[in-house]
């Protein structure tokens, strides 16, 4: 691999989606959910996925869930990502928002104990781009039992 | 309006190199045209409809000026798509001759690859973040299909075992020396629990099929197979709720299933886009040839083999054979070959009635199920 690795791809900074990158920079996991007719959507958008109303709203979570599914990735998906391998993938359940599930990486674990249902707490990945600043990618790492 | 009966592939014509630098996509799709055009006996100024990502980009290039022009533009299953809407189309009649191509340069053009954009627009923003990537996505549904249901490692091994042994009499198959189950195991994990015999091949290719009215295609050279059925589907994580193992094959299957008049047990061959071990796995199931959860136990043994009870991939599939990168059209060509009954080699005594299923964009996230069933009569 080279020396000087690919940078990672960044986050769009447009407002539809920035607010969830810079919740993290706060240790926030934010969702949206609809103010008018009060569903949680997995995806960060402008209207509602489901009544399409534009009154959709941050909602603070407090990020704890349960793994779906999650693969420990070996082959590196492209330069960028070449010095992070292996590391694991993930679908994430959460407790709250009515269990949506999100994806993100399971960290801060041996690839070989993790396992679908584990619990998992949301922590934060805060890095760095020359033109968007300081952002913050939620990952999740196992849940400490007394949380 | 249904379309059963009322258009048939009369020309095809696969791309037979699996690297050629020489090439372009446009190159591949004007041979690929050309070779299809012969095949059905009729010249390019018959075509009257163009079905190709590249709209008016091939129209120049062929030199070609269709009244109807369809650019859809579903990953891998766009081909069954094509079909779909270039029957419904010729049974308007909106087109007569329908040329569908497909080009790509994916193997001599691989240093493209794993090149993502640097502001990732919505949704990518928040999963290419994480270097989610083909190989991972299809492998958290692998997971999560051994966790919900016992599917083990050597099950979807035999499918690439399977796949092997079509491929071998494949003259054009990259892959051709048989392999056993434990091959496949001993081969290295890419992403847990996939491992490198359960992913497809990265080829250049091509191909191109022609098609015409039920009534036209009487007169021409080649037997013609003709369309039964059609679905069409799209499938995403909705609000939030995705569910990793059902497909969207579950929507488009049944609906091709009725506009055929047919049931699964009249079903010879069956064309399964096959990424990987586990889009096959998971697409019989959605499709109903095993019920939800069983597809492990359903591949064992010889199922997919020629002398199986469903006959599966027999020209190498993407596992063996090629996969350029949108498998449909090989799909399409496969079925047709093996109803016409000019599969040297790997014929399938007999066929009738061939199923195809192509898959788009990736499973995980969202992507496209086209279902095409073929006959060559109309029962
Ligand atoms: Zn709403």
């Amino acid at each position: 691999m080279s020396s000087n690795p690919r940078p990672k791809p960044v986050p769009t900074n447009h407002p539809e989606v920035a607010p969830y990158f810079q919740a993290g920079l706060r240790n926030e996991l934010r969702i949206k959910k609809c103010g008018d007719c009060n569903t949680f959507q997995a995806y960060p958008q402008k209207n509602c996925g489901n009544c399409l109303s534009r009154n959709n709203i941050w909602i603070r979570v407090s990020g704890k869930g349960k793994i779906y599914s999650y693969t420990e990735v070996r082959q590196t998906p492209g330069p960028a990502f070449a010095a992070d391998v292996p590391f694991v993938l993930a679908f994430v359940e959460l407790d709250e928002a009515d269990g949506i599930r999100i994806m993100s990486r399971i960290v801060d674990v041996d690839p070989r104990d993790v396992y679908v249902e584990m619990p998992v707490q949301v922590v934060f990945e805060r890095r760095e781009d020359e033109a968007t600043g300081a952002y913050a990618v939620p990952n999740f790492k196992p849940a400490t039992p007394r949380e | 309006m249904s379309v059963k009966g009322k258009a048939a592939i009369v020309g095809i014509h696969e791309y037979e190199a699996r690297f050629d630098p020489e090439a372009s996509i446009l190159s591949i799709e004007a041979d690929c045209a050309r070779d299809a055009l012969e095949d059905a006996g009729l010249q390019k100024e018959d075509v009257d409809g163009l079905f190709s990502h590249r709209g008016f980009t091939l129209g120049q290039y062929l030199n070609l000026s269709p009244k109807h022009v369809d650019t859809t533009s579903v990953g891998g299953g766009s081909y069954e798509f094509f079909v779909a809407h270039a029957a419904a189309a010729i049974a308007a009649g909106q087109c007569e001759v329908a040329l569908i191509t497909y080009g790509s340069t994916n193997r001599s053009r691989g240093e493209q690859r794993g090149v993502v954009e640097p502001r990732l627009p919505w949704p990518d923003a928040v999963e290419s973040i994480y270097g989610s990537q083909t190989l991972g996505l299809y492998a958290l549904v692998a997971q999560r299909h051994m966790h919900e249901f016992g599917t083990t490692s050597e099950q979807l091994a035999n499918i690439a075992v399977q796949t092997r042994q079509h491929a071998s009499t494949n003259p054009f198959a990259v892959m051709r020396d048989p392999i056993e189950i434990e091959d496949v195991l001993n081969s290295r994990t890419v992403s847990t629990p996939l491992h490198l015999f359960d992913c497809c091949l990265v080829t250049d290719g091509g191909g191109a099929v022609i098609m015409t009215s039920a009534e036209r295609a009487k007169d021409l050279k080649k037997k013609p197979i003709y369309v039964l059925g059609t679905g069409q589907a799209i499938a995403h994580s909705g609000l939030g709720d995705r569910d990793l193992t059902t497909i969207a094959a579950a929507q488009s299957g049944p609906r091709a299933f009725a506009e055929a008049g047919v049931t699964h047990d009249d079903i010879d061959i069956a064309m399964i886009y096959d990424s990987f071990t586990i889009t096959v796995l998971t697409t019989l199931e959605s499709l109903g040839f095993a019920p939800k959860g069983e597809g492990g136990r359903f591949v064992e043994g010889d199922t997919l083999s020629l002398k199986g009870k469903l006959p599966t991939n027999t020209d190498g599939g993407g596992l063996s054979s090629n996969h350029p990168g949108e498998r449909g059209m090989f799909l399409l060509l496969e079925a047709t070959r093996q109803l016409r009954h000019e599969r040297e080699g790997n014929q399938v005594e007999d066929a009738k009635i061939a199923i195809a299923h192509g898959t788009g964009g990736s499973l995980s996230l969202r992507h496209s199920g086209g279902t095409i069933i073929l006959g060559n009569e109309v029962p």
